[in-house]
Order: C-alpha cells, then structure tokens, then sequence
C-alpha cells in the first residue's frame, strides 16, 4: 500500500520532501563557505544555483505515481474554483446534462419495473410458468389462452410431476371489497393453497395460505391483502388483521399482508387481494366448470427441483403431460378432427424470474421506443455539452497558454480540463438523478397507465441510481477524452502569438461546425419521429370508428360482484336504464355484455342459412348481446332493415329469436348481398332471424381490423357495459350519473365512469403520448442546436471581422456579406439534414409497426421535418450574419 | 556547463544515478557530487532533474530510500540499489555501450 501513503498522508510526504531538499541546499552552502565565501554569499550563490523551490518540488510530485490522485484533489479544487467564476456557463451544462441523464434514467426505472426486474420471491430463477401451444376452450384473463391449463391438469401436475418441487395455480378475476360501508373495485387472484409456498412470498404481517386453506369447497372464506392494497385502502393499519370485510358480497377473514414489494406474478398488474382457490364459484357466477377437463382458465408456476436444468426439467413435465393427454384423448368424441394435433402438443416451460410474460411484445416496443427517444436526448444533450466546452475552451486559450507558459506542464492543463469536466458531468448527473427521483412516480403515471404507476413504489432504487451514475460515468469519460486530444493540438507559441488566423483556430470552427451538424441531425431525427407519431396519431383520430364517440357516456357495472343475486341484478339494471333515460340531457341509454373500447368479446359457433362452412367446422363469430336502442345510444348508421324493439326482447326463460349483423359478416357470408329476413343458428332450437344490417364497427380501436360481429337482444344478468347518450357535451352530466348510479345500485363500484372520447384518448394513449413526448423532444433538440448554430457563427463572424471589413472596404455590399455567412449556415444545415433524414427514415422503420397509416414513402414527415428544422437553423443563423453586415469597415481594420 | 544538463538524454540520468548509489547507499546530495567529480565536472546534474529523477526511479522499485544519519550527524535519506534496480543497471549500461560505439563509428567514418 506504498502508493496510498502519499495520499493519505500527504502532509508528511510534503514535509520528508522538503527536509531532503533543505539538507540538500545545505550541503550546497556548507560547500560553497568550504571553498571560502561568506556565508551570506554561500547562501545567495546555493540558491541561485538550486534553482525554484517550489518548481523542484512540483516536478518531484509529478513524478510520484500517487501524485496523479493528488493532483486530482488538487485540480478538483482547481476545477470548482474555475467553473465559479463563469457560473453561467456552468448552470447552463449542468442542467443539459442533468436533462439527458434525468430523462434516461426515469425511462430505465420504467423499463427496470416493466420488463427487467426479477420477483421479488427465493430463487425467481428457479420459476417457470407453463405454456401450451394447443388450443383449448376457456377463460383466458389477460394472461393469454397459451398460458391457462385446466383444474384436472394442474392437480395431475402439482400430485403425480417429479420435475418440480411445488407446482401452484392462480386465476385473475374482479371482485369488490366492502369494509365499513364503502365499497371498491378490486383485484382478485384466486390461489392455490400452496401459492405462497411455491414462490417463496413470505407475509409481511400476518400469515399467508397453506395447503389447509384450500381444502374443501367454498369452505375458505379467507384473505390475504396485497401490500400496496393494505397501504392504501387501510392506511397500512395492522389491526385489519383478523377483521371480517365483505368479498364480494360474502364475509371475509383478513389473515394476512403479503410481502412489500410482490405485485404479480403476471408481470405489470397488481393484485390487491388473494382469495383461496376453492372459493372460485364466488367470483365466476358464469361458469362453475372447476372440475371440466377441457376449460382453460389456470395460469401454472411451478418451480424447478433443486439440480435439474430447464431442459431436463421440461422433458419430465412433457413425459407427464403426454400421459395426461393421452388419458383426456379417450374422452374426445371419436370423430374429432384435430385428435392427433391434439396428441402432439408440448409443454414448454418459460422462464418466470420476472414474471409471466403477458402482452409484453407490446410493452417492449412502446419502452424501447420510449427509451430510444430519451437516448437521442442524451445524445443531443453530449454534442451540445461538447460544443460549449469547446467553446470555453476556446476562450480560454490564452490563461492556458499562460498557465502552459508559467510550466504547469501540458499534463497539468489537461489534468485541470479533465477535472472540470469529471466535476460538471458528476453534477449534472447528480441533479439529473435527483431529478428523475423527484419525477419519477409522476413521470410514471404519466407515460403508463394509473395502475402500473402504482407498482413503482421507490423510484430510486439503487438499480436505478447505478444506471444513473454509469451514464453519468460513460457521458465524463467522453469528456474527459476531449481535452487531452484538444491540448494536443494547441501550440503554445501559436496560441501567444495572436488570436486570429491561427490554423489550429480553422480546426476549431470545423470541429465546432461538425457538432452543429450532428447536433442538427439529431434534431431531425427527433422532429422526424415526431412527425410520423403525430401524423400517425391523427390517422387514428380520423378514423372512421363506425359510431359516435362524441357526447357518449360509458361505464361499467357487475352488480353480482358486490353480492347481488341474478333477479336483484336484472331489476337493477332495468332501474338504472329508466333512471338515465329520465335524466335531462340525455337521449338514449343502451347497454351490451362487452364494452367497446374496452378489450374482451365473445365468440359463437354460427351455422348461417346458404353459406357451406369449410370442412373445418362452422364459424366462430364475434357476439354482442345488447339492449334494445343501442345503435340509436351509439350513433351506429343502419343500413337495412330496422333496430331493436323492446317487444324483440325474449321472456324468461326462452331463447332470443331476432339478430342484426354488420356489413363485414354480410359480406362475408353473404356475398355482400343484403341479409335481411335470413337466418343464422347456434342449434336447430335456436335459430335468429336477421331483421338489420348496421355499419362496421371498429369494435377493439381505430388501429384494429373489421370484424363480422352479430348482435341480439337479451337481458343478461352479468357485468354490463352501459352507453348514455346527450344532448350536449357529456362531461357536465357524468357526476349527475354517478349519483343517479349510487342510488339505484347500492353498494355496487361504478366502473370506469367517464366520456367515450376520454375512453378513446385512452385506447390511443401510448401513440399520443409518444407523440407528446417526440414533439416535445423534437422542439428541445432544435432549439439546442439552434444555439449551438447561433454560438458557431457568432464566433466565426467575430474572428472574421477584418476580413469582412476589408470585404466592405473593397466594394462589397452588405447583401453580399449576408449572403456570404448565411452560406455557410445552410451549408451546416444541409449537410445536417442531409446525414439526419435519411439515417432517421431508417431508424423509424423500426418503429413502424406503431405507426397507422403512415406510407413508407409519405414524403410530407420528411420534408416537415426539414422545414422545421431548416427553418429554426437560418433564424438562429440570421443573427450573427445581421451582425456581419453592421461590421464598420475603418473600424475593423483598425481593430487589432 | 549549464548546456551538458539539457543535453543530458532522458534515461541517462537514472543510469548514472543507479551507477552512483550502486557501490553503498549515499545521499541525493552526494549523487549530485558523486557523478560531478566522477565526470570530472563535465557533468552536472541539477536538482530540478535529480529528484523528480530519483523519485521516479523509487516508484520503479529501482531504488529504495530510508532516513539514516549523514556524515554531519544529520538525517538525510539515503538511497540504495535494489535487485531489480541493479538488473536495469547492466542492461542499461550494455545498451548505452553499444549506442556510443554506434554513435563512434558513425562518427569516426564521417572523417
């Protein structure tokens, strides 16, 4: 540890070097008074010929290796010193760098939560989650019908697999929590008993599941919270512990707090509330098939035996899984088609250390290309960094070259430099991590929905922190290169000879120009991108949704989550339909079973009267159930035929008898010809008469196909999407429907109340916030470069002033002088697009899936995006080349 | 006089430096006149050079210093030669023969 000495003990180093050198000088004048001078003149002539103290000691202490670390104190010192003295200049590099390292950072802890990050659980490497490439009937909740297995498989895996050492099961559902009289929406995950065992998710108060919690039928009325739920709904109150709240209508035990931290296992939700498997028949009044072989609906985690790979692990499983599969094929009827597809499908286990991966691709794309955007911000926010030192260097060449004259050593300078910028981009990236901090729960909500914000519970992590510090790291790095290469080529003697005409002072201003250029490219790409996302989004908006969103209301309700009984639940909705209907301002009321906009469809087996179905089987095809009025609520034209009466209503008990359907399922099974007066059947008892043919619907969003849908009118005692139309615009009347909601249905959460204009917002929320978020960019980094163009030409004008001058004295024009800067300005400019546009057509190729309608060869982005940035470029340079035509001649030339 | 300091080539010194402290360990003083006397005052080496030089030389591991008693009953550091040093020391001096005989018969077919 001889090197650290000197560091640490610096003083001691100072004081043996200067006793060595005392004793040499006097030996020096011991030998001088030897050879018979006076002592005064001994010492006089040893010091002459000792030379500068202090110089002979600087030299010394560069020679140390350890000096290196303390002439950093020492030029740290120097450094903050210096950067005080211009704090403008500082203020304004601080907080670009602040800028880019804060904006990156926010994204990174986004991609970190969405895609990143392990669970929180023992071992998460040792998780899979099961995933089959068959198709089977089911209930598949967000998690993809790939991903759901039957009740009957899961027990064969979790009792007879000998790849696992505990195989769990978990179903998504809604539910509602009343506690105290208040009721709230809430999500439900129905585990299996060994749940929390299989992941390894210990309570953080309380107890979670055993085995013995999920034993006998609807026997388990139990609990546990998740714990961001606990925190909100109940304050982070531990006595909640043993209190009864009501589960969907039904008393509840809370046992227990899951621990801080786990969210889901199905990667970006959040579960506020676990509900023993087995009282499944609760939150599923639709479907009770618990025991049905062929009815997906379970998500499987499972996790590997200690020792056994993932290979080796998935090959038992499908051993077991082929056993399973084939016991299950000889209760297929025989006549069916796909028995040997059937046979053949394979398990595959994907890894689950984050998580099951749900609609991930699409997450993916929309944070690669959030965090793209910020990248290029960085970038910008680097170059125009770099021009600025540049520049301060620049001005700064005569007090280095005095420091260079004065021997503080070309290393000495570059040191200095280095340590002025380590000290900027460590402050800018200390700011820019303070600021992410600060914004990043807001910035949360803001670029991803409300409820994946709420899964960021600190920001700043130390994840999040290192990948601030590491691009602050490599952003100084760069800097800290720039000056070393700078000095290299600076000559002293150049440099104290004069200021202009210097050949080194050309390079600079080419150097300078270069960065402009790239600065301006950068810029364009931003602007480009922006300009598609925009042109995109207005695609979107445009688009011809097949009824009106304007002055809608919609929202949602499930009264048989909060406890209601089937007749409570059809006289409540016929209740709410009157109550609206009489509200003034509203025109009609209509309800359906799925929601526009909302996600979610069924499908149903159609034999459809002259159409041959393939040899595959008769169609599947896309079913609302609606309420009579529901395309005069939603504005969709009829084209033929007439809408739904309240007299086409079917009674109790009997089968509805009257369908519309769209122009997409007319043309496809009926050869575009009008289909009204034909029928449609599920079974040779129900058969449906065709009595309208309405306008497509762009049912799932703008961005998504036509389909055939078919409508018929019911009365359906399940969770219902309701549409109020108005006479005006709809936000002033949405609190007059949620009061008139709380009256006539006690007790029962209204969901997702608001205008279908908002709900549309939503459906486009990713494009129109990455457009957001591209113009704003955009507009950041064109302004940047535009100061770094006005910095450049500002300087070149100046260091042009004679020759301008003499230009003018020679006969020049002030118009010939304009012309002459605001050349050079384009050129910049030019060369700047001229690299950016088409290496950013390139870039946003990759992001062309999320663009709608946007053709390829659409040059109107490209040629806004020029204009833009051209324009704001010959602004920026039209100032200093005003500047160049006000330059006096006799003046100029007498400069100097 | 004062030109031979500048012209001494970079290297040079640390090798007369190590020949100086080869014998037993002395002073940076008397390295100074060590090598003066030795080159019969046609070498003078400055302090300016000789301790940035015996610095370097110690973070080599060449030499290695430590605070003794000199002659004047003072405590002065004295520097002796390491094994590594003494290594660098014959190799250096095999190279500098080597150049000087180059450099003389390059010279001497000139005439």
């Amino acid at each position: 540890m001889r090197w650290l000495r000197p560091l640490l003990r610096r003083s001691a180093v100072e004081r043996e070097m200067d006793a060595e050198l005392r004793f040499h000088y006097d030996r020096m004048v011991e030998e001088f008074e030897l050879r018979g001078l006076a002592p005064d003149e001994a010492r006089r002539r040893a010091r002459l010929e000792f030379g500068g103290l202090g110089q002979v000691k600087d030299d010394s202490r560069e020679a140390r290796v350890a000096s290196r670390f303390e002439g950093f104190w020492r030029g740290f010192r120097m450094a903050w010193r210096a950067l005080a003295k211009s704090p403008g200049f500082t203020a304004v590099a601080v907080v670009t760098l602040a800028l880019g390292i804060g904006v990156n950072t926010v994204m990174f802890s986004l991609m970190d939560h969405l895609l990143l990050r392990n669970l929180p659980v023992r071992d998460p490497q040792r998780l899979v989650v099961f995933h089959g490439n068959f198709i089977t009937p089911g209930m598949y909740r967000g998690s993809g019908r790939r991903l759901s297995f039957s009740w009957p498989k899961y027990i064969a895996f979790r009792d007879r697999s000998t790849a696992f050492s505990g195989v769990a099961a978990r179903f998504a559902a809604d539910g509602s929590l009343e506690y105290r009289g208040s009721t709230e929406k809430i999500a439900v995950e129905l585990v299996t008993g060994n749940y929390f065992d299989v992941l390894g998710v210990r309570p953080a108060l309380g107890r979670v599941f055993t085995p013995d919690d999920d034993r006998t039928e609807m026997g388990h009325p139990l609990a546990v919270l998740g714990y961001s739920y606990w925190q909100r709904r109940f304050g982070g109150d531990p006595a909640i512990i043993g209190q009864q709240v009501r589960v969907d209508g039904m008393p509840m035990t809370v046992v227990g707090v899951s621990a801080a931290g786990f969210h889901s296992v199905d990667r970006g939700h959040n579960e506020d509330v676990r509900v023993p498997m087995t009282m499944k028949n609760l939150f599923t009044p639709g479907w009770l098939g618990l025991n049905s072989w062929n009815w997906a609906w379970l998500n499987i985690v499972a996790r590997m035996k200690p020792g056994l790979s993932p290979a080796q692990s998935q090959a038992e499983a499908n051993v077991l899984y082929r056993q399973i599969l084939v016991d299950e094929a000889a209760k297929l009827s025989a006549s069916y088609a796909r028995r040997q597809e059937f046979l053949n499908d394979r398990l595959d286990l994907l890894p689950a250390s984050g998580g099951m991966m749900d609609k991930t691709g699409d997450q993916m794309a929309f944070v690669a290309e959030l965090m793209a955007i910020s990248g290029v911000v960085l970038l910008i926010a680097c170059v125009n960094l770099a021009g600025l030192l540049l520049a301060r260097t620049a001005g700064r060449r005569r007090e280095l070259a005095i420091r260079l004259a004065l021997g503080a050593g070309r290393l000495g300078v570059v040191r200095l430099l280095m340590a002025e910028n380590l000290l900027l981009t460590f402050l800018g990236g200390g700011v820019g991590v303070l600021l992410a901090a600060a914004m990043g729960k807001p910035a949360a909500r803001l670029l991803i929905s409300l409820d994946a914000g709420q899964l960021i519970d600190s920001p700043l992590d130390w994840r999040v922190l290192g990948f601030g510090l590491l691009l602050a790291a490599l952003t100084a790095l760069a800097f800290c290169l720039a000056p070393a290469v700078q000095m290299r080529r600076m000559q002293l003697a150049d440099v104290l000879r004069t200021e202009s005409g210097a050949t080194s002072s050309r390079a600079h201003v080419r150097l300078r120009k270069t960065m402009v250029m790239a600065q301006l490219a950068f810029s364009a790409w931003l602007v480009l991108g922006a300009g598609l996302f925009a042109t995109s989004l207005s695609h979107l908006r445009a688009v011809d949704l097949g009824f009106r969103k304007e002055h809608l209301i919609t929202f949602q309700l499930d009264p048989l989550a909060s406890g209601y009984k089937s007749q409570e639940t059809l006289a409540t909705y016929r209740r709410v339909r009157e109550t609206l209907s009489a509200l003034p301002g509203v025109v009609a009321v209509a309800d359906s079973d799925y929601g526009v906009l909302t996600g979610g469809i069924n499908l149903n087996t159609l034999y459809i009267e002259g159409y041959r179905p393939p040899p595959s089987g008769a169609p599947s095809v896309r079913e609302l159930v609606v309420s009579p009025g529901y395309l005069r609520a939603l504005g969709m034209p009829l084209r033929a035929g007439r809408d739904f009466t309240p007299a086409d209503l079917p009674g109790p008990n009997q089968a509805p008898r009257v369908a519309m359907v769209n122009e997409a399922f007319a043309r496809q099974y009926f050869g575009g010809k009008n289909p009204v007066g034909r029928h449609i059947e599920w079974s040779k008892r129900i058969q449906f008469e065709i009595v309208g043919l309405v306008a497509d619907q762009r049912y799932d969003g703008p961005a998504e196909q036509v389909y055939p849908f078919y409508y018929y009118p019911y009365e359906m005692d399940e969770p219902l999407s309701f549409y109020v139309r108005t006479s005006q615009p709809s936000e002033a009347l949405l609190s007059t429907v949620r009061r008139a909601l709380e009256k006539q249905a006690p007790g029962v959460p209204v969901d997702q109340l608001r205008t279908m204009d908002d709900r549309f917002d939503e459906t486009i929320g990713d494009q129109s916030r990455i457009a957001e978020l591209a113009i704003f960019f955009g507009v950041l980094a064109t302004l940047l470069a535009a100061m770094g163009l006005y910095g450049v030409m500002a300087y070149t004008v100046a260091r042009r002033t004679r020759e301008i001058g003499l230009r003018m004295a020679l006969g020049a024009a002030r118009a010939d002088v304009l012309g002459m800067v605001m050349r050079e300005v384009a050129t910049v400019t030019a060369l700047g697009l001229l690299v950016g546009l088409p290496s950013g057509l390139a870039l946003t190729r990759l992001v062309r899936a999320h663009l709608y309608g946007v053709s390829p060869v659409d040059p109107r982005p490209v040629l806004a995006a020029a204009a833009a940035v051209a324009a704001t470029a010959l602004v920026a340079g039209i100032l200093p080349a005003r500047r160049a035509t006000r330059v006096e001649p006799m003046r100029a030339l007498r400069w100097e | 006089m004062q030109g031979s300091k500048s012209d001494l080539l970079q290297g040079t010194l640390e090798l007369l430096i190590l020949k100086a402290i080869a014998l037993e360990p002395i002073h940076g003083y008397a390295i100074a006149q060590r090598i003066q006397q030795v080159s019969r005052e046609a070498l003078q080496v400055q302090q300016g050079s000789l301790y940035p030089a015996l610095y370097r030389l110690e973070e080599r591991g060449y030499v290695q210093a430590q605070w003794r008693e000199s002659e004047q009953r003072r405590m002065a550091k004295f520097y002796s030669i390491t094994k590594k040093g003494r290594k660098q020391l014959d190799a250096g001096c095999a190279q500098w023969e080597r150049t000087a005989a180059a450099i003389a018969s390059v010279l001497q077919a000139a005439e």
